[in-house]
């Protein structure tokens, strides 16, 4: 990890600043301790805060090498402790010393030297200690923000593949029941099976080349919608009547891919799987304000038995993606009368895209 | 001219239907005397006619094509076509003649009919199916389609009651009466949803929506009075698994 002080110009700008400013404000304050020429406390300053200055810096890498060690332990914070007073008594031995070999070993200098060291000794170690924590705190928050973006990626991750997982359940049973009355098709009237290949190859490739985008506006849903219901009705016949109202202003809002199609599914699996009767489903997109609403009722027989679990896998698929794509502004709801059947989309406008 | 062959063909596509009619058309001593489009509309057809052979689609309205095979008595010899593939170890485990799976060839349809005129001539008869493995374990049934006479019943599953073991037959009783269907308890513990179905005697399945209350009977039995007034008694492990369903 670099270092917060050295990775950038001016971070070390700023870092030497405030150490002329400390080295201004010693070189005024041992003046109080006794009377020494200005070159000499020039040289006696510079010696001591030139050297805190460095420390500063390295104190960082001795941080860093200790990270591994469980973060509040006390073992952890005496060996800091520890190391500061070491450090820091070496640090006045030093100075001094140098200071008073240059001062010819005078008496003055060492009179001096003593009034100055509780001070010194208590700056400097309250320099390092300040440091380490400083340190000490950018090191966790950097690994927390690390872990937290791990999450987000991972997390980001599982929802792309649950949703992939969501809108792949292509209908086995459409596609070969398709492809059975397409074979039927051939032999009778060779020009709807070609219309119908011709469909159901633009049916499929909508659906298998959605893994890309999650959105797209509402006209090509509708497409898509379209050819479903074209081979849906081809395979049934006259039992379906399908209408769609769309709004004008509704048709370049942004809906989730193939969010709409599965619920035509549905409505056609308990309308016209499920019964002999005739069957209607009729399509609705409406704009309200900031959300668009997609209304598909479909009429089903009351006297057939509805399989329990059939509408219930689909809607909480479409209700898992809405939830996804739109956290707690997608909203599917389910109405049912006598006779009729009544799914509800509410998908907010992204202004942006609108 | 050689005896007919009467055909039925059971799908609710008119294109699959269609499909099967051309492909027969080479074959002059196969008649196709009925289309259906769904269980209820091929029972009919089967009650009145004499029937041979039959195109069965599975997954159809109302009555799907195994529920039709529960309830006719005197099966014609069944060739599936289907796009379900999950079916068909299970309707060749019922002696079905062959299962076509849609899309087929040509060919492939031809095979299938031939092994069913050879079992034609050979006088060979579809044994009476038992489907006890009709449904896949994961796949709780919706419905018991019974018989009542020439009458046939649908009966939703939220409509029973509760089943009583009798001899070979299961006692069905349900909002629309009583019932009796040739099944094993066993088959109805396990296709019943336990959610709702509790076994709670060696002969018994009751409906817990369906129990009006649980009252002692003797020291160590219980009796559950249902909402239409029947008693029925709960055995030891009966109780307790009423108890761990209900939480009390």
């Amino acid at each position: 990890m670099l270092n917060p002080i050295t990775n950038s110009r001016k971070n070390i700008l700023l870092y030497t600043l405030v150490w002329v400013a400390i080295f201004t404000a010693h070189l005024y304050l041992i003046s109080l301790a006794g009377t020494m020429p200005l070159w000499f406390r020039f040289l006696e300053s510079f010696l001591n805060i030139s050297f805190l200055y460095a420390l500063g810096i390295g104190i960082w890498h001795i941080t860093v090498a200790q990270k591994n060690e469980s973060a509040y332990s006390p073992e952890r914070w005496i060996g800091i402790f520890v190391t500061g007073l070491i450090i820091i008594s070496l640090w006045q031995v030093f100075t001094g010393g140098i200071a008073w070999l240059i001062d010819n070993k005078s008496d003055t200098y060492s009179r001096i030297f003593l009034t100055i060291l509780p001070y010194r000794l208590m700056f400097g170690f309250f320099t390092y200690l300040t440091l380490t924590i400083i340190y000490h705190n950018i090191l966790v928050f950097n690994e927390i923000s690390t872990r937290k973006l791990r999450e987000e990626q991972l997390r980001s991750h599982l929802a792309e593949q649950e949703l992939n997982m969501l809108w792949s359940q292509i209908n086995p049973h459409f596609l070969f029941n398709s492809l059975n009355s397409i074979s039927a098709l051939t032999l009778s009237d060779p020009m709807k099976a070609y219309d119908m290949i011709i469909r159901l190859s633009d049916f499929l490739r909508f659906t298998i080349n959605t893994r890309d985008h999650q959105l797209h506006t509402l006209t090509e849903e509708l497409e898509i919608c379209d050819r479903y219901m074209d081979i849906e009705k081809i395979r049934f016949g006259t039992r379906i009547t399908y209408e769609k109202i769309l709004a004008n202003e509704c048709r370049q809002l942004t809906v989730p891919r193939l969010i709409i199609q599965p619920l035509l599914e549905n409505a056609l699996k308990h309308g016209a799987y499920e019964t002999l009767k005739h069957c209607t489903i009729r399509l609705d997109c409406q704009k309200e304000e900031d959300c668009l609403f997609i209304t598909i009722k479909n009429s089903y027989d009351p006297e057939s038995v509805q399989l329990k679990k059939g509408r219930g896998v689909g809607i909480e698929n479409i209700k898992q993606r809405l939830q996804l794509i739109y956290p707690h502004k997608g909203t599917l709801t389910v109405n049912k009368t006598t006779d009729t059947f009544i799914v509800t989309l509410q998908i907010p406008i992204n202004t942006e895209n609108a | 001219m050689k005896h007919p062959i009467n055909a039925i063909i059971v799908d609710d596509e008119p294109l699959a239907r269609q499909l099967i009619k051309k492909f027969l058309e080479v074959w002059p001593e196969i008649e196709i005397i009925k289309e259906c489009s769904d269980g209820f509309e091929a029972y009919k057809a089967l009650s009145e006619n004499h029937c041979d052979l039959m195109f069965l689609d599975i997954q159809m309205p109302r009555i799907n094509g195994f529920e039709l095979l529960e309830i006719i008595d005197n099966p014609p010899l069944i060739i599936f076509s289907t796009a379900h593939d999950e079916y068909a170890i299970q309707a060749f485990e019922q002696n079905a003649v062959d299962y076509l799976l849609k899309p087929y060839t040509a060919d492939r349809f031809q095979k299938a009919v031939n092994k069913a005129l050879e079992k034609f001539i050979a006088g060979e008869k579809q044994n009476k199916l038992l489907n006890e493995a009709m449904q896949k374990p994961d796949h709780f049934l919706n419905r018991i389609v019974v018989k009542e006479g020439s009458r046939v019943e649908i009966l939703p599953v939220d409509t029973l009651h509760y089943l009583e073991a009798a001899d070979d037959y299961v006692v069905i009783r349900a909002d629309k009466g009583q019932f009796v269907k040739q099944r094993t308890m066993k088959f109805y513990t396990a296709h019943l949803d336990n959610e709702w179905f509790i076994r709670v005697h060696r002969s018994y399945i009751v409906n817990i929506d369906q129990i009006e209350r649980i009252e002692p009977y003797s020291k160590e039995s219980y009796h559950i009075v249902m909402k239409n007034g029947d008693l029925i008694p709960a055995s030891r492990s009966g109780y307790k698994a009423l108890r761990e369903r209900l939480h009390f």
